[in-house]
């Protein structure tokens, strides 16, 4: 991952000292950290782009291969934060109202009463989410975007914080509908969380031997700090320089020749609004090129279509977008 | 492409810059093949330089030794093969016959004016100039990473033409030469365009990079070339003028350096050939002789002729010259020359007059230097022109000529330098001890050189003992000469007499046809000298024998006994020339600039050496001014960088806190740049700090110096309000320190003396501007 830049201070995660600490984010965030890492094994990024997608209140898309640790993380996020975690196993026979609930006929009170589906609830945990039928995907994907539930003609509000995680395994495995590109749009990043260093596996049998790790994770927040620290992320500084860079970067994509599809304004929303969550996780109150250039391959990647030639030359979206980020001058000084 | 490659395309575009520029040096040489052996070795050299460059690094250093090697081993194949191992290898008796050659050529150079007749001597010495070049040019262009420089060796190539040669070069031949400039600077801009784009895939878009790179360095290039074409014709003033700083006199010497006229007039001063030079017809019964022009100054060996002041008021605008120099009273009889040259002028030429001329009837564009009446002209048209010369036939009375008082028209005609023999003075004050005015000091001196002196007029004199001094060989060793000698010798005596005196060189009168016209042949080329009269002016001389130059004749005045001094009107005049001198003033104001009035009689002893500081130092002020201007050249770039530090140094420390941790993190760039630690337009500065940490593997004070500047720099540019800490100087300085020392000694003379990061290219964003702007969320 080219252009990718290790920042001084997230290795361990520990607030800096005498930092601009008057943000809620920064201890909050270090112990949710802290705690999902004792579940999740040697994968600090992955947590961090985790919870940065959280904190940024957007859907986390998880592409992998099975058995490495998908819904664990998703599960160890919902536990950390205590809230309320739903998962739902897509198969190809699930149908729509199995996500979002349905109205059933009320025999005592003669009227339809609403059945809240698995929807409701903080962390959302949409496992293998393309092995659904596209016409379940999308109902998933309309709560994702409008924070609401339409059944029957009536607007159910979902209650922030509302995450939907999405496992998917990679589409050349058999029996899946892969996500439409238009689908993938909604998710504001995609991560890989690959395969364990050989000596993070060995701890992990050591771990797992036991008793499972996500029920010794005990709550290290509140559904209330998790909004706050949403709240404050709105808050953060983005110079107008930094803006240009992320329109500049998101241009690119666009005239790209490699790429047949760019990325979509929706992405430089996402963009920024990550980007701010990423500064806070760190405990900046302001943007610095270098969130954009970290976030920009899992936040753009998955919504490109290569070009058939670039196809052909066996490119990646992902090489493509870490090429433009390591040519894009960052924004000049003042 | 790799940076190997790109090195090795830039080399050879290097040699092929210098290449293009060899035929600048065509008009030095007639003819001939001398171009082969510089482009066989050029072309060595640049393969050499090139594949070099394709080995693993560090084989960079091995370049100019293994360059010249080349440059050797090719000139040993080409110039001495017999001697050389294997007809190619250089033994110590190839490397003898190198040596010989050289400095055969170096004779060759030395004895003929431009253009020199080919030969395996100057082919040889015109490809050591050329692989000199080549070395210099591949050092700038791809070791120092500065191709612009590769212009220096090349724009020597085009001085030396100018210099020597009043011709100039070819037009086609500069075109050549900057179009081998340009293509070196356009390689240079798509190699550095192609360095950009670091993935395979953007071919079609790193190409295009490249190429508008390649296009604006050129196109920059080539506007500023247009520039320099045509300022100096836009301002006509700067075009004319330096021409004029040439040598080459007739003294003693044998040594000729340039195509002045002055040249090809003194090979005439030794001709016997009958050749007609000239012919003219005319009223006077003993025409007076014909000077070309008029040498000045004397530097202890030669008599050379001062700068001409080029003014436009010297144009001829009309017929009229201006006014004759010392020349008081204006009852002389005029008459009038119609002379037809015969031989071709070049196109600076002077033109063979009679002195004093007043009136010159001649079309095109003449000056008319006021000091000697010289008339010259910088672009002549017509070759063999016809003029038509109104002279004064200066009849002086040797009465009034016996006043010994001074007067002077400049403090340069007295000058004699500190080298000249002591015996010389002496010898002019034993010669005229009987003489008690100046005409009869300088009547005495010219019967001694056609008298008593006992010369005798040759023109192949026997030839100078190693290391003697010229003119003291001649006036007390050989006393053989011909009229150089006696003239030069002449005019110094009487300079040292405290007689203003010069060397006038043309033609004699002539010999009269059958059919009353004159004619003036080569052979009565002549050299005389003039002496100043206050008065009258400058009047000639005649110290050559008369058995020797035929056509030679002694002036009337400066002939036979001189006068007594007694006679009344003698004793007047002293007296009244002043008086006339303010008469003349009062009825034209513009008669005789120069003449000093307040001049006081023997104001000077004559012996005083006359050692004039502006005469003898010339040449080593001049030398010095060189040195220093190159020195000044060289260091050019070292110095604006130091002025940028310093600037940045006292912004990093006073200014408000954006400004400063920009200051600071503008140096820091710069220092990266210049020590080759490298800079990316696409690096935020806490990325750009943790690699140059790494590269140059700062301790961790440096490194935590480095840290800070760079928080500094992102706080500045993206947080809200800058947190600049009070330490920023500090850590530039401890920075500053710490990464020179990582990197080695030459990369180091290399940032200080030729810093990269002067000449940055700004990069421009890939992306297009104009496209749809986020409007900014709360926040």
């Amino acid at each position: 991952m080219r252009g990718h830049v290790s920042l001084g201070t997230h290795h361990d995660g520990a607030p800096r000292p005498g930092g601009e600490s008057a943000d809620p984010v920064l201890g909050h965030a270090f112990r949710i950290r802290k705690a999902i890492e004792t579940v999740i094994e040697g994968k600090p990024e992955i947590v961090r782009m985790a919870l940065t997608v959280l904190l940024a209140e957007g859907h986390l898309l998880i592409e992998d291969v099975p058995g490495v640790g998908k819904t664990m993380l998703a599960k160890a996020l919902g536990r950390a934060v205590d809230g309320t975690v739903q998962r739902i196993q897509f198969t190809p026979d699930l149908l729509p109202g199995d996500i979002t609930g349905v109205s059933v006929y009320h025999q005592e009170r003669h009227a339809f009463e609403f059945s809240p589906g698995p929807v409701f609830a903080n962390i959302v945990l949409g496992d293998e989410i393309n092995r659904a039928s596209p016409k379940t995907q999308s109902a998933l994907l309309e709560c994702m975007e409008e924070m609401q539930v339409s059944v029957d003609g009536t607007a159910r509000p979902l209650a922030p914080p509302f995450m939907v995680v999405a496992t998917q395994n990679p589409g050349d495995m058999e029996g899946t509908y892969p996500l439409p590109e238009a689908q993938r749009d909604r998710f504001m990043a995609r991560i890989s969380v690959g395969y364990p260093a050989p000596q993070a596996e060995l701890d992990m049998i050591d771990m797992h031997s036991a008793a499972s790790p996500l029920d010794r994770l005990a709550p290290v927040a509140g559904v209330a700090d998790v909004r706050a620290m949403a709240e404050y992320v709105r808050t953060v500084h983005v110079a107008p320089g930094v803006r240009r860079y992320v329109v500049d970067l998101v241009t690119a994509t666009r005239t790209s020749p490699l790429l047949r599809l760019g990325a979509s304004p929706r992405a430089t929303l996402h963009l920024v609004r990550a980007a701010r969550a990423y500064a806070a996780l760190e405990g900046r109150g302001y943007v610095v090129p270098d969130d954009v250039q970290a976030l920009a391959v899992p936040v753009l990647a998955h919504r490109l279509l290569l070009a058939p030639e670039a196809r052909m030359e066996q490119h990646t979206a992902e090489q493509v977008v870490a090429d433009l980020v390591a040519r894009l001058p960052i924004p000049a000084p003042r | 492409m790799t940076s190997r490659l790109r090195s090795a395309v830039l080399a050879l575009a290097s040699a092929g810059a210098v290449l293009c520029g060899l035929p600048l040096l065509a008009p030095l040489v007639s003819g001939g093949d001398w171009w082969a052996a510089s482009a066989a070795v050029l072309a060595g050299m640049a393969l050499v330089g090139a594949g070099l460059r394709l080995l693993p690094r560090g084989a960079a250093l091995l370049v100019p030794p293994a360059q010249l090697l080349t440059a050797l081993v090719l000139a040993t194949a080409v110039f001495a093969p017999q001697t050389a191992a294997a007809g190619l290898l250089p033994t110590p008796a190839s490397l003898d016959e190198l040596g010989r050659l050289l400095s055969e050529g170096r004779r060759e150079i030395a004895a003929n004016p431009p253009p020199v007749a080919d030969g395996a001597a100057i082919a040889l010495v015109i490809a050591a100039g050329a692989a000199a070049a080549g070395l210099v040019g591949d050092v700038l262009s791809v070791t120092a990473r500065t191709p612009a420089l590769t212009g220096v060796p090349l724009f020597a190539m085009l001085l030396i033409p100018l210099a020597v040669d009043d011709q100039g070069v070819g037009t086609g031949a500069f075109a050549l030469a900057a179009c081998g400039y340009l293509a070196l600077l356009a390689v240079d801009g798509w190699v550095r365009g192609s360095g950009w784009a670091p993935h395979a895939g953007a071919a079609a878009s790193r190409a295009l990079g490249a190429l508008r790179h390649g296009l604006l360095s050129a196109g920059v290039a080539a506007a500023a070339l247009a520039l320099a074409l045509l300022v100096p014709v836009a301002l006509p003033n700067l075009a004319s003028g330096s021409v004029y700083q040439m040598a080459g006199p007739p003294g003693l010497d044998r040594t000729v350096t340039t195509s002045h006229p002055l040249v090809s007039l003194r090979h005439d001063l030794g001709s016997r050939s009958d050749a007609v030079v000239l012919e003219y017809t005319t009223d006077a019964s003993s025409p007076a002789y014909l000077r070309t022009f008029v040498l000045d100054a004397f530097d202890g060996t030669d008599w050379t002729m001062s700068p001409v002041r080029l003014d436009d008021g010297d144009v001829l605008d009309g017929e009229a010259l201006p006014p004759v120099p010392g020349l008081i009273g204006g009852d002389h009889e005029r008459v009038g020359y119609d002379i037809t040259l015969m031989r071709d002028l070049q196109e600076t030429a002077f033109l063979p007059l009679p002195y004093p001329t007043r009136e010159l009837d001649l079309d095109g564009e003449w000056y008319a230097d006021p000091d000697s009446l010289m008339v010259f002209g910088t672009s002549v048209q017509d070759p063999t022109p016809e003029y038509r010369v109104t002279g004064l036939d200066l009849r002086p009375d040797p009465a009034r000529l016996t006043g010994s008082g001074a007067g002077s028209p400049d403090e340069r005609f007295l000058v004699v330098p500190s080298g000249v023999d002591d015996r010389v003075a002496r010898l002019a004050r034993s010669i005229t001890e009987d003489a008690d005015d100046r005409l009869a000091r300088a009547v005495a001196l010219q019967d001694w050189f056609t008298g008593e002196g006992g010369f005798r007029y040759d023109l192949s004199p026997p030839a100078l003992p190693e290391g003697a001094d010229p003119l003291a060989h001649f006036l007390f060793d050989s006393r053989v000469g011909y009229c150089e000698q006696f003239a030069a010798s002449m005019a110094l005596m009487a300079r040292q007499l405290g007689i203003p005196a010069r060397v006038a060189v043309g033609y004699t009168s002539g010999t009269r046809t059958a059919d009353g016209r004159w004619q003036v042949r080569e052979s009565d080329a002549h050299a005389w000298p003039e002496l100043y009269f206050p008065g009258q002016g400058w009047l000639r001389f005649e110290p050559t024998p008369g058995d020797g130059q035929g056509t030679a004749s002694v002036p009337e005045y400066a002939s036979g006994a001189p006068s007594a001094p007694s006679e009344p009107e003698a004793e007047e005049s002293p007296s009244a020339a002043p008086e006339e001198s303010e008469a003349a003033e009062e009825e034209d104001g513009a008669a005789s600039p120069d003449r000093e009035d307040t001049a006081a009689p023997g104001r000077e002893a004559p012996d005083s050496g006359g050692a004039a500081p502006g005469d003898g130092g010339g040449p080593w002020v001049a030398v010095a001014l060189a040195a220093a201007a190159a020195a000044v050249l060289v260091l050019l770039p070292a110095l604006l960088r130091a002025v940028r530090r310093r600037a940045r140094a006292v912004r990093a420390g006073a200014a408000a806190p954006a400004a400063a941790a920009e200051a600071a993190w503008a140096e820091v760039r710069d220092l990266c740049l210049d020590l080759g630690l490298g800079w990316s337009e696409a690096e935020s500065p806490r990325a750009a700090a943790l690699r140059v940490a790494a590269a140059a593997a700062l301790d961790e004070g440096s490194a935590e110096a480095l840290d800070r500047l760079a928080r500094a720099e992102e706080t500045a540019r993206y947080a809200p309000e800058p947190a600049v800490g009070p330490s920023l100087p500090a850590d530039l300085r401890a920075l500053s320190v710490a990464l020179r020392r990582s990197v080695p000694p030459a990369a180091r003379a290399r940032a200080a003396l030729l810093p990269r990061s002067l000449l940055r290219l700004p990069a421009r964003p890939a992306a297009s501007p104009g496209s749809p702007r986020l409007s900014p969320e709360g926040g």
